[in-house]
């Protein structure tokens, strides 16, 4: 991993974007990468579309903004748009299929265009609070930035708290993360 | 050495509570409001005081009062903010009150907005108060360098008995990345302050703290003792890095967030075979000199980039002298420019030369 891998995350807010990127920032830092986070803030943390700026890389990282990502997470309409000008002919694109979105919103551009029916599956199998957690097994899958045991040991140290109280918990993040691995290979 | 992963705001507190600051005045203001959040919970664990002023002219005027009892006590604003206390910080420099004051810059002027940018540079090196004073003024470019330069400020503020500014931006304050914490055993030994109004017990003699002399000639040997101080500043204090600067042509210029820009920038030059290097100046005041001196043998231009329209450019025009032309670029109103952007005005730069 010479250059970082740029990744941006995109959704409403509620949707836990910047949940997803701060323990994926957590689970690399973990693993020795150099990483750096930054997330949107601005009107978006009013209501808007919540974005997060994630690099890792195995050397520091120097500009914290970047043009293109590698990867993009669109997980709403809205998102979809704004996350438009970081797609480039490089750019993997992965949008929720419930994302309210037009046929022609879509970035062409990208090298891959991943639909994936996150939003429902979590709905259905899981537990829409884990919706983000899913969102976080199909990145790992696609980046092997980390590895799942990796993610895991992410997830305990943020969320070992409520998995004392809760073990149930523990098993259905450790279910939303496979899933989401499963829903992108 | 532990690392941990840390916001830019947050390492500004723990930097400072490190340091040995166990007073906080403050009002909250976007994009610096995890700080005082920050501070709002540690201080109390290490037996400090944090307290939510009424206004920033408040927090300024606490923040002199705790200062002249000799305590290790600083504030955090944003922009608007930092204006509002302007007044106090003349008084804290004629006062001669060491103190740290942390400016995480948002877009101006006037209300502006709430995204990065660095056009409080004339403020916090040129004045912004009343009165022939001087800030020493630090400008980090990463979450680690805050934590290191908090300490740095604090020992700056007492060995001067003089406010010292850390100029950051909303990029830095609210950007995550590992940073290697020291061993913190909680106590530090600190200066002793013989001139701090800890009553007169022990001492017999009144200590004053005071700006206001009624006599022009009174007045005017405290302004040449204040300016004996600056210029052992200037003599000591100066600080910078640079990159590739050795064998460099086309000399970049920039502090902050930008600096990381810029040097990313060098770095895509340099794969394209143009001769660049980078001056990150981290005190803004004193202004480093000792960099350009170093690269005019072989520098053909000088390239200043900055988030705002043209304000540390003047420096790096003084610090020159007309010896070499200086190019300008800048993005303002909360705009980062990009590397790319860079890149591009740079290789304009050099195609003209």
């Amino acid at each position: 991993m010479k250059k970082p891998l740029k990744i941006v995350v995109a959704g409403e807010g509620g949707q836990g974007v910047q949940a997803v990127a701060e323990i994926l920032a957590e689970a690399a830092y973990d693993e020795g990468k150099e990483v750096l986070y930054i997330p949107a803030f601005g009107v978006e943390q009013r209501g808007g579309v919540s974005l997060a700026y994630l690099q890792v890389g195995d050397e520091p990282i120097p500009a914290p903004k970047f043009e293109k990502a590698d990867i993009v997470v669109a997980l709403s309409g809205r998102a979809v748009r704004r996350t438009r000008q970081y797609v480039g002919p490089e750019t993997i694109f992965i949008y929720d299929t419930h994302a309210d979105v037009q046929e022609e919103e879509l970035p062409k551009e990208a090298k891959r265009l991943i639909p994936i029916p996150g939003i429902e599956v979590a709905r259905k199998e899981l537990h829409p609070r884990v919706f983000n957690i899913l969102i976080m097994g199909a990145l790992i899958k696609l980046t092997s930035i980390v590895g799942l045991e990796d993610a895991k040991r992410a997830l305990e140290k943020r969320l070992g708290h409520r998995f004392e109280k809760d073990p149930s918990l523990r098993e259905l993040n450790y279910r939303a993360l496979e899933k989401g691995m499963a829903l992108v290979s | 050495m532990p690392r941990v992963l840390m916001k830019g705001n947050e390492a500004f507190g723990e930097g400072a509570i490190r340091a040995g600051c166990r007073y906080f005045f403050g009002y909250p203001i976007t994009p610096q409001s995890e700080l005082p959040h920050y501070l709002a919970r540690r201080l109390p664990e290490v037996g400090g005081v944090y307290l939510q002023a009424e206004s920033e002219v408040a927090a300024i005027n606490m923040v002199y009062g705790a200062a002249a009892a000799g305590a290790r006590v600083m504030t955090s604003s944003s922009s608007p903010g930092i204006s509002l206390m302007q007044e106090g910080i003349s008084y804290l420099a004629g006062a001669e009150l060491p103190c740290v004051i942390v400016n995480v810059m948002r877009g101006g002027p006037g209300l502006g907005n709430i995204a990065p940018a660095q056009s409080d540079y004339f403020q916090a090196v040129k004045g912004g108060g009343h009165g022939d004073y001087r800030l020493l003024c630090l400008a980090p470019s990463s979450v680690q360098e805050i934590l290191d330069l908090m300490g740095l400020a604090f020992d700056l503020a007492d060995k001067y008995r003089n406010p010292v500014m850390v100029l950051g931006d909303g990029i830095l304050g609210q950007m995550m990345e590992p940073v290697e914490l020291p061993p913190y055993s909680g106590e530090l030994e600190l200066p002793p302050k013989p001139w701090a109004t800890t009553g007169t017990a022990g001492r017999g003699t009144r200590n004053i703290i005071n700006s206001l002399y009624i006599e022009p000639e009174e007045l005017e040997a405290v302004n040449l003792r204040l300016r004996a101080k600056y210029q052992r500043m200037e003599e000591e204090e100066k600080r910078w890095e640079t990159y590739l600067l050795e064998e460099a042509e086309l000399v970049l210029v920039a502090f902050g967030t930008m600096a990381r820009v810029a040097r990313a920038a060098v770095e895509r030059l340099r794969e394209e075979g143009i001769a660049a290097g980078l001056i990150r100046p981290i005190t803004l005041y004193p202004f480093p000199d000792a960099p350009f001196h170093a690269a005019f043998s072989r520098a053909r231009a000088f390239l200043v980039v900055e988030m705002n329209l043209g304000q540390m450019v003047e420096d790096v025009r003084l610090t020159v002298e007309g010896r070499c032309p200086v190019h300008f670029y800048g993005r303002t109103g909360g705009v980062v420019p990009t590397v790319a952007e860079v890149v591009n005005f740079a290789k304009e730069v050099w195609q003209k030369l």
